[in-house]
């Protein structure tokens, strides 16, 4: 643990609400997930759980108008790959969904709330927060091993 | 750029939708106009095949979620063929193989289709 120990900012950049970005967005995940050491397997399911998260903040949070813009900063901490995306949009927490049971889903040819699963399922930590300023936090955690 | 492209083209008595590149929220809507031409033209032995998609995200799996109960519910079916185990392993993460037929290649899939349409 001697080399990771300090939190260092990997990525950081503002991006428009605009779903043309999501491309993007999952291939810096994936490379720096793979950069961190990560396989190439648990870094395509974290970029894919990062882009569901985007998609859930430019469809949701801003209702899909591309003029306003968010936040990702990708850090490390120990054996932590972290993802932080602050919008200032419409607040949403997915910890209030409940968890999706599949089978039923199936059976109800539901539509919607995959995203939010997929997240959960994919990611170690998901913790969301309103800050001070009235800024959304989505903050996703996944540990190296 | 362009990162997604699909083509709709016949396999009697299938449909057969290829699909090539990412398919995430942003390139959803073109494979749901597809889907919505196909249903609207009454045409239900519908299949699509992955072999040159590399991405799929929830957005993709909404529109096979969307048109799958209308479909089946006119004796038809949506069948999935040709994913790379990338794409395949979205599918298997949040159980898909449940509710859809995958299979190997596009063949197989049309194949199926012409057994249910002997036997039924």
């Amino acid at each position: 643990m001697q080399s990771h120990t300090h939190y260092i900012i990997r990525f950081k950049a503002d991006i428009q609400t605009r779903t043309e970005e999501l491309h993007r967005i999952r291939e810096v995940v994936e490379s720096e997930a793979i950069r961190f050491g990560f396989d190439r397997e648990t870094a395509f399911r974290m970029a894919l759980a990062v882009d569901e998260a985007c998609t859930n903040i430019i469809k949701h949070s801003y209702a899909g108008n591309p003029g306003n813009m968010f936040d990702i900063e990708i850090a490390t901490l120990d054996d932590r790959f972290i993802v932080v995306l602050t919008d200032r949009g419409k607040s949403f927490d997915p910890n209030s969904l409940p968890k999706l049971d599949m089978k039923r889903y199936f059976e109800q040819c539901a539509r919607g709330g995959l995203g939010v699963h997929i997240i959960r399922l994919v990611m170690d930590d998901v913790a969301y927060n309103v800050t001070t300023n009235h800024a959304n936090q989505l903050r996703m955690v996944k540990h190296l091993g | 750029m362009s990162q997604f492209s699909l083509m709709v083209r016949e396999s009697p008595p299938t449909q057969v939708i290829d699909l090539n590149g990412y398919l995430d929220a942003h390139t959803a809507p073109q494979l749901e106009s597809a889907f919505q031409d196909l249903v609207n033209e009454q045409r239900y032995n519908i299949i699509v095949n992955f072999r040159d998609l590399v991405y799929i995200s929830s957005a993709g799996l909404g529109v096979f979620m969307a048109f799958i109960e209308d479909v089946r519910n006119n004796n038809g079916d949506i069948k999935l063929a040709g994913m790379s185990p990338k794409v395949y392993n979205v599918f298997d993460l949040l159980g898909f193989p449940m509710l859809y037929e995958i299979y190997e290649d596009e063949q197989q899939a049309r194949q199926k289709f012409i057994d249910s349409h002997s036997i039924g």
